[in-house]
């Protein structure tokens, strides 16, 4: 169980959140969604540990965690393949590292890529390689900040369509940070709104449509959810 | 495999040569015959006439070693110095405050003021070595000191989040930002150091020394002989620099985008 209480932190005097209280399952994979500039990163970077709140409790989330930055945040001197090796050092085998790294290339579709240099890639490219650095770490925390931001609406989906599966199956616990509705609604089992300034949850609203079936149909399963989302981001 | 760029800067090159050395062969042969005097502006066949004798010469081989170890000297001390300071001053402001002064002192001061200086304290033979350290040692420093603090901070970031051991983060970010600045920072040095240094050994008149070429040519009003030591000094850079703009090329190569 991941729990969050009474969690207060400003900037420079400035307050960005305010009395967030959260309780998520293990295993759960939660969507933030919030207007442009209202403490969502934030948040997600106290969640991982990136900074230190001013106030409040975290339970659980003291542990190895995997980030997809809003930014891809790669060597530019390193090629795909090493700068995603460069996390596995000390953590695995060398033996297994190959395959490892293979897979997760293969799953973000890169495989042609992995010895070329970031310079290279195109944005998209750039952060499904981050993407791909965050599957291989061993952790089963993920913490991913508008992942997708860059992508295509087809690769999104081939995306998410792949994600869903390998995180239920390895039972990862994953907060998501979007403005994009979609995303947010495809992905998470619980949705937090963030509202208000200083921001606050406003609502936390429960998936009703299982993983195997959100994005079947090109997601028409997710109509009511997503019409829920924008009443209450709207009545806000 | 060749990018359009790589076979592009090729290309170019390749132009330069064919028609830009010629070019500027024919403009230093009519200003020659405009000047019309050998002995204040040679011809450029004067000058390969005065190179032959030069190289052939039985003390060539000693003149151009000789020269050489002081450049390596200076070059080898400003670089073992400047890699320890840059990396213990990113770490000490104290230490990078108290340096500060000292390096933009050695930016700023006129070479022939600190060369006869040198030449007072430690000698002929000692003094050029020193004065390509004063010249080269600030250069290096700096491209340290800036390697090292124009890290990204999300990069590092990065790292933490990701808990990347230290050994490696020194081995894939440290190390690799330092380079690149210190390998662009090297590659200037060498011609800049080759200069100083022959220009030192000149004032002090250094035996058997490229510099002490050039001033028994400017004293017998030899101004073929004196060009002949610059061309062999042009090309002694040229030979030093290429094995390491072969490394930074090797090293950078992450750069090259089609």
């Amino acid at each position: 169980m991941y729990k969050i209480e009474n969690l207060n932190h400003s900037f420079n005097s400035h307050a960005v959140l305010q009395d967030i209280n959260l309780q998520v399952s293990s295993g759960c994979i939660v969507s933030i969604l919030g207007p442009s500039g209202c403490g969502k990163t934030t948040f997600l970077r106290i969640m991982a540990g990136i900074i230190k709140p001013n106030s409040g409790t975290l339970h659980n989330f003291d542990q190895n965690s995997s980030f997809v930055f809003q930014h891809p945040r790669l060597l530019p001197w390193n090629t795909v393949f090493d700068n995603i090796k460069l996390v596995l050092h000390d953590k695995v085998a060398d033996s297994e590292i190959p395959t490892l790294i293979s897979k997760a290339l293969e799953m973000v579709e890169l495989t042609e890529v992995a010895d070329s240099y970031p310079l290279k890639l195109s944005g998209g490219m750039k952060q499904r390689v981050a993407i791909a650095r965050a599957l291989v770490f061993p952790a089963k925390l993920m913490f991913l900040d508008e992942p997708f931001q860059s992508l295509d609406f087809d690769l999104k989906q081939r995306l998410m369509r792949q994600l869903l599966p390998l995180w239920s199956e390895q039972k990862y616990t994953v907060f998501i940070v979007t403005h994009d509705i979609r995303v947010a609604t495809a992905m998470g089992d619980i949705i937090y709104l963030l509202g208000n300034r200083p921001s606050s949850i406003i609502k936390e609203l429960k998936n009703p449509v299982s993983r195997s079936d959100r994005l079947v149909k090109n997601g028409a399963n997710l109509i009511e959810i997503e019409n829920e989302v924008y009443a209450s981001l709207s009545e806000n | 495999m060749k990018t359009f760029t790589t076979m592009l800067k090729n290309k170019n090159r390749r132009t330069e040569l064919i028609i830009g050395v010629p070019f500027l062969l024919l403009i230093w042969h009519l200003i020659a015959m405009g000047v019309g005097n050998i002995n204040i502006f040679p011809t450029p066949l004067a000058v390969i006439g005065s190179l032959a004798n030069i190289v052939t010469s039985p003390n060539f081989f000693t003149v151009v070693t000789m020269t050489l170890s002081r450049v390596l000297v200076g070059l080898t001390l400003s670089f073992c110095l400047a890699l320890i300071l840059g990396l213990i001053s990113v770490n000490s402001r104290f230490v990078k405050s108290m340096l500060n002064p000292l390096v933009s002192v050695m930016k700023a001061i006129p070479t022939i003021a600190i060369t006869v200086q040198l030449i007072i304290w430690l000698g002929p033979f000692q003094a050029p070595p020193a004065v390509g350290f004063i010249v080269i040692f600030p250069l290096l420093y700096s491209a340290v000191v800036e390697g090292l603090e124009n890290i990204d901070l999300d990069i590092i970031e990065m790292a933490n989040v990701y808990n990347v051991p230290k050994v490696h983060r020194i081995k894939h970010i440290y190390y690799p930002s330092v380079v690149s600045y210190l390998s662009a920072a090297l590659a200037g040095s060498i011609g800049l150091c080759i200069k100083v240094i022959i220009s030192a050994e000149y004032i002090s008149t250094t035996r058997n020394s490229m510099g002490d070429g050039i001033y028994y040519g400017f004293a017998y009003f030899n101004m073929a002989e004196v060009w002949s030591w610059a061309v062999v000094a042009i090309i002694t850079s040229a030979v030093l620099e290429l094995p390491l703009r072969q490394l930074k090329k090797r090293i950078c190569q992450w750069r090259e985008v089609d």
